[in-house]
């Protein structure tokens, strides 16, 4: 009965889509700051870019996945 | 000229629920920043406000989904709904009073559906859409975000450790003002919408709208976000400490990915047009965060007692609804019944409020 009435392709993209953002945001948003973060000493200036790189692309893919959840009709 | 009469009484009452529905999870977006002290509560609770009101615009699939796939509109009348929302507003006051994050859309939703089954039978309830639309999304989402949020926070916990904690947790704080920001939008596009859903369905139910595909009014959308945003305002600081400081203590890491995977589930399912319960999701990515970092720091008798909760919401709202709707009917449904119930319902109402603002447990914005 539960086969015919709940829309099981619409709720696999549902758990597809949020782990993925999930675990995918929260790695990229530490790494980064785990790479501009000064510690004992301060970031190489490479280390600094990479660092900046992986929290922008954080910040990119949560704008991405808005847009494209509120514009998907 | 009875029934306009209990048309817009019942607007008034849908705009309270959402009302008590955004000062009822004001915790699940605020709840870990809070705790982690990314944010001061007032400047939370503000920022949540006002984002909610903005999230009410964004989309109208969940609306869409209430007025059209939960219960037959063209078999109720706005006094069934009328007496629907007020055993979603009691359930929603008494849970607030014990503290417990219950879901506000459950609230409503059993509410509705128990006003329904002892008005126009179990013919005008539609079992497939609330089977379908919402017990199956309510049992999968919470379990979903725990399970993002324990993979999430197992890996932050990898990725900083022996880093210096201090520097890391600021810039984990800065970063939970962005996911509860998140969260705050997520939580207007699919809680703001319930109620525009079931305002949509009055109307439609009164004969105001028709067609294959009526759309949410302008209006219905203005004031539902208002009503959200107002309530979120006022901090449902009870709840917002049960979520932030009882089911686990919660570190700034955690705070994020709790808030990062609340929000992801949300917006993914709301962009399905489920009208799942943001705080189910948002709790269980509380638990989550707490059994990635260490499963037995979490208060799982805490936890125990919120899931009673969640099991009871939808059969006790819909009790609830029956009984005023029973009330309503032996007072007589044509304008009478509904007024003297909403009047009776009103001072229930402020009488609680009332009490627990004077109880000795008293919580306030210092106490979160």
């Amino acid at each position: 009965m539960l086969a015919t009435i709940v829309d099981w392709t619409a709720l696999w993209h549902v758990v597809a889509y949020s782990f993925v953002v999930s675990v995918a945001v929260t790695t990229l948003f530490t790494s980064g700051l785990v790479l501009v973060e000064p510690g004992d000493r301060p970031p190489s200036a490479v280390r600094r870019a990479l660092g900046g790189l992986l929290l922008l692309a954080s910040f990119a893919l949560v704008a991405a996945g808005l847009y494209v959840v509120f514009t998907t009709k | 000229m009875g029934q306009d009469i209990v048309l817009v009484l019942l607007v008034a009452v849908a705009l309270a629920f959402d009302f008590t529905n955004g000062f009822h999870d004001t915790a699940n977006a605020m709840a870990t920043s809070i705790a982690t002290r990314a944010l001061p509560p007032k400047v939370a609770v503000g920022l949540s406000a006002t984002l909610n009101f903005v999230g009410a615009f964004i989309s109208l699939k969940v609306a869409a989904t209430i007025a059209a796939n939960i219960v037959d509109a063209a078999a109720i009348t706005p006094t069934i709904i009328l007496a629907g929302l007020l055993g979603g507003i009691f359930w929603n006051l008494l849970t607030w009073r014990l503290g417990l994050p219950s879901s506000s859309s459950h609230a409503l939703i059993g509410g509705i559906v128990g006003a329904v089954l002892v008005a126009a039978g179990s013919g005008a309830v539609f079992a497939d859409g609330v089977v379908g639309k919402v017990l199956v999304p309510a049992a999968v989402a919470p379990l979903l975000c725990l399970g993002a949020a324990a993979t999430a926070t197992f890996i932050v916990y990898r990725l900083i450790r022996g880093r210096p904690r201090e520097e890391l947790h600021r810039g984990f704080r800065l970063g939970q003002i962005a996911s509860a920001s998140l969260v705050s939008l997520a939580h207007g596009t699919n809680d703001a919408q319930k109620t525009m859903g079931v305002i949509t369905l009055a109307l439609i139910s009164n004969g105001n709208l028709s067609g294959p595909h009526p759309g949410v009014p302008a209006w219905v959308v203005v004031s539902a976000a208002t009503a959200i945003a107002l309530g979120t305002y006022t901090g449902g600081w009870r709840i917002i400490r049960t979520v932030g400081h009882r089911i686990t203590g919660l570190e700034p890491p955690q705070g994020f990915a709790a808030e990062m995977s609340s929000a992801a589930t949300i917006v993914s399912a709301t962009n399905a047009g489920f009208p799942l319960s943001t705080t189910h999701v948002t709790s269980g990515g509380v638990m989550g965060a707490g059994v990635g970092k260490r499963a037995r720091d979490v208060h799982w008798d805490v936890v125990a007692r919120m899931a009673t909760a969640w099991v009871l919401t939808l059969p006790a709202a819909g009790a609830l609804a029956a009984v005023f709707y029973l009330v309503t009917r032996a007072l007589g449904t044509d304008v009478a019944g509904p007024l003297m119930v909403s009047a009776l319902a009103a001072v229930g109402a402020a009488a609680l409020y009332v009490e627990t603002h004077r109880s000795r447990d008293r919580v306030t914005a210092a106490d979160v």
